[in-house]
């Protein structure tokens, strides 16, 4: 991987490749007499690439992570991994920044599902809402997004990162539905939230290593297909922004603010995507961001990247997934007039 | 318990060159963390904990590995530094990878940083209790505390020792302890939104730290402040950034200045020194001699004596923090590979003075997310705060962005306070920007 991107243009002048490979095992052992098993294997392949055309330089790289072992690493992947890490750099030769304010954001298949993970994925944690401090305490069975807006958190989806056979409090992990057509559905539990609420536990309750104690987190967070097609949603957008690639994201639970920071991206005039923006963080609030998808295509992807969620001081490995989605309005962190 | 960790060092490396190994470092650390968390008046988490561990670099034949483990048993150790000294034989050399220049050991400062409570153990649970107590009673006891929805403390201490010691002269033993109280609080706003704020002290001594009901108050007002939030116009606008949130600007300047960035040409300040990167109130030094520093060192990581230097003056930049490693393939002299401590020019003036002469603008209160680009030195953080208007603290403002570029931001610093933030080793005092693209509506 390394000579490969260090060839991949003259203007390459760093490299950095990372590959982790982990076989985990986990043991759950209750004094009901349950005892529960899962094997956890987890592979991540990482690439960056540093180019440098008439002293300027850029950064920007891919990586690959799945539930599986090296022979995740076939031909066609590491082809992919070698071309998308630098046509991610190369691109940023050619970007600006998109201008400041609020206007319509087309958010791209794929990890775009940080938009969920931030804007509800949190706040839909059971122990926030337990405590009363997440926006959503007192919303379930409301309608909160259009009734084309159905959201999972997956913990079965094959390979993925964020997959778990059971969490570990042992329950099995399933499929757990976030929104159902619009309308929020539930909580993600662990044994003490679900006792709390007298519901089954969902397989959510997760901890980093035997030092830290289980708390509801995340696994897969995806939206489900909608009726929209992605050309469509391209069209219909007068002035905007299309958002491919992510860094990071934060949210506060309560207020319900959410950020998330596109490192990869296109402008929208007229329809078109016509010129490639960068590292710009677009800031919302979960209700009113998820009130405010108008559009979703049925192009779901699941991101195959390495995403690590962080709750508390605990990390776990996490999956999201988006459709092409629009969200009619959100504050573009750029510069300069809309 | 330092002297064993100096003997379990000392043997780490004697068995390291025993096994082969041309050169050896060893750090083995030991702290005893204890945390209570209170939430809604009710014991919700108690941790306490005692880590062990050894760092271990070895240099064989001119290859190098950085190895860890926390078995520290005699029977353990042989096999781990064997097995260690075994692997790095697998690695492709590097000659950039030596011990320190034993010269850079030399010249330690003859000072007592204070760095441990010698009371330590007198904070018993009893008195975490009570302190816990008394950051949730002070926070309800705020005006307009029916608002609040919840409250969350915590208090907790560390007692952490560590010894170092390099096969070609190098020996040191320190420790040093920390208190801390937090504070979180959770506000109904009656739009739906449930607004958070917290506040937060930490010391080296037990003693210095405020007193609880203080910061149990402080949440409070901070969450209360929150109410009502909403988004502002986007503009070029005065931005002061409040002293506990400029580390987050602050952090993104330092990056870059690490000789690893530099190296891998991900530094927007290669090839700056000497040169004018910021106005003339960005004058900053690194001082590891703090007494009672949350930073403060007497040797760093690889046991070079810490000095103070500046890093900053009047805007020039004078310095990069340099490791030995990086250093040497850069021909850089190595300075210190990370931050101990800033001391920063100290304005005359404190906030509530440097928001009347602003007159109007933004006051940032706390980032949200968002990133900054080492390379290019881009960056777009999310930001709440409050307006300012008039040279007054006005309404809160949420939901917003500030964006531009490192080299232009710190032109644009035309003032700081002279408040520097004690409760982290950066210091940050306030800082007001001029020309700040803002984003929001």
């Amino acid at each position: 991987m390394n000579a490969r991107l260090l060839a991949a243009d003259p203007s390459v002048r760093k490299v950095n490749v990372y590959l982790h490979d982990e076989s985990g095992a986990v043991l759950v052992a209750d004094s009901t007499g349950r005892v529960v098993e899962d094997l956890q294997p987890m592979t991540l392949l990482a690439a960056s690439v540093l180019a440098e055309r008439g002293g300027r330089r850029e950064q920007n790289g891919y990586n690959v992570a799945a539930r599986a072992g090296l022979e995740l690493f076939t031909p066609e992947l590491l082809d992919r991994l070698v071309r998308r890490a630098w046509e991610r750099t190369a691109v940023l030769f050619e970007a600006g920044q998109p201008p400041a304010g609020e206007m319509p954001v087309v958010l791209a298949a794929g990890s775009s599902g940080i938009l969920l993970h931030e804007a509800i994925g949190h706040g839909m944690e059971a122990d926030f809402n337990r405590k009363g401090v997440s926006i959503y305490a007192d919303k379930m069975g409301k309608a909160i997004a259009a009734p084309f807006v159905s959201i999972v958190d997956d913990g079965t989806a094959p390979g993925a990162r964020g997959s778990i056979h059971v969490d570990d409090e042992g329950n099995a992990a399933g499929r757990t539905v976030l929104v159902e057509n619009g309308v929020l559905a539930s909580y993600l539990h662990d044994a003490i939230s679900a006792r709390h609420y007298g519901v089954a536990p969902t397989g959510n309750g997760r901890r980093e290593s035997y030092r830290y104690p289980p708390l509801p987190r995340m696994r897969s967070t995806y939206m489900l297909p909608g009726p929209h097609e992605r050309e469509e949603i391209i069209r219909s957008v007068k002035r905007g922004v299309y958002c491919e690639t992510f860094s990071n994201g934060q949210v506060q639970i309560g207020a319900g603010d959410f950020t998330f920071f596109v490192k990869n991206g296109w402008l929208i005039e007229d329809g078109r995507l016509t010129r490639p923006i960068k590292d710009v963080n677009l800031i919302g609030n979960g209700p009113r961001t998820l009130e405010r998808i108008d559009m979703v295509s049925n192009d779901l992807a699941i991101d195959e990247g390495g995403w690590t969620c962080g709750k508390d001081g605990q990390s776990v490995p996490v999956s999201q997934g988006l459709p092409t989605v629009r969200v009619s309005s959100m504050t573009v962190g750029g510069r300069g007039p809309a | 318990m330092n002297g064993s960790l100096l003997e379990v060092a000392r043997e780490a490396v004697r068995l390291a060159l025993r096994h082969g190994a041309r050169e050896a470092a060893a750090a083995v650390s030991r702290a005893r963390h204890v945390e209570l968390a209170y939430r809604d008046g009710k014991l919700e988490r108690v941790t306490e904990a005692t880590t062990r561990g050894l760092g271990l670099d070895l240099y064989v034949e001119g290859r190098y590995s950085s190895l860890s483990t926390s078995d520290l048993r005699p029977e353990a150790l042989d096999r781990f530094v064997a097995d260690g000294v075994a692997m790095t034989r697998t690695l492709a050399p590097d000659p950039h990878r030596r011990l320190p220049d034993p010269e850079l050991y030399r010249g330690q400062a003859a000072l007592d940083l204070e760095l441990a409570d010698p009371d330590y153990g007198s904070v018993d649970a009893g008195a975490r209790r009570r302190a816990a107590e008394d950051l949730e009673a002070a926070a309800r006891a705020v005006p307009g505390a029916d608002r609040i929805v919840s409250v969350s403390a915590s208090v907790s201490d560390t007692s952490a020792g560590r010894a170092l010691v390099a096969s070609n002269g190098f020996e040191g033993v320190r420790s040093g302890t920390d208190y801390s109280l937090s504070a979180e609080v959770s506000a109904r706003d009656p739009d739906g939104r449930r607004p958070e704020d917290w506040d937060a002290a930490s010391a080296r001594f037990h003693s210095d730290l405020p007193a609880p009901s203080a910061i149990g108050r402080g949440a409070a007002v901070r969450a209360l402040s929150r109410i009502g939030s909403r988004k502002g116009e986007s503009a070029l606008s005065t931005v002061a950034v409040d002293n506990r949130a400029a580390g987050r600007l602050v952090g993104a300047l330092f990056a870059p200045l690490a000789a690893s960035a530099l190296q891998q040409k991900r530094s927007f300040l290669e090839g700056r020194a000497g040169a004018e990167v910021g106005s003339e109130w960005l004058e900053v030094r690194d001082d590891p001699f703090v007494v009672r520093g949350l930073g403060s060192r007497l040797w760093d990581g690889e046991g070079l004596a810490a000095r103070r230097f500046p890093v900053f003056e009047r805007g020039v930049l004078r310095n990069f923090y340099v490791d030995c490693y990086y250093g040497r393939k850069l021909g850089m002299a190595p300075t210190t590979a990370r931050i101990s401590n800033l001391a920063w020019r100290r304005g005359t003036r404190g906030q509530e003075a440097l928001l009347a002469a602003m007159g109007d603008g933004i006051l940032v209160t706390g980032f949200l997310g968002g990133n900054s680009n080492g390379t290019t030195g881009d960056f777009s953080l999310g930001v709440q705060g409050f307006r300012v208007r008039g040279g007054r603290v006005a309404e809160p403002v949420g939901e917003m962005n500030v964006s531009g570029n490192h080299l232009e931001l710190w032109r644009r610093l035309v003032a700081v306070g002279d408040d520097p933030y004690p409760y982290s080793a950066t210091a940050t005092p306030t800082l007001v920007f001029e020309g700040v693209q803002l984003a929001g509506l």
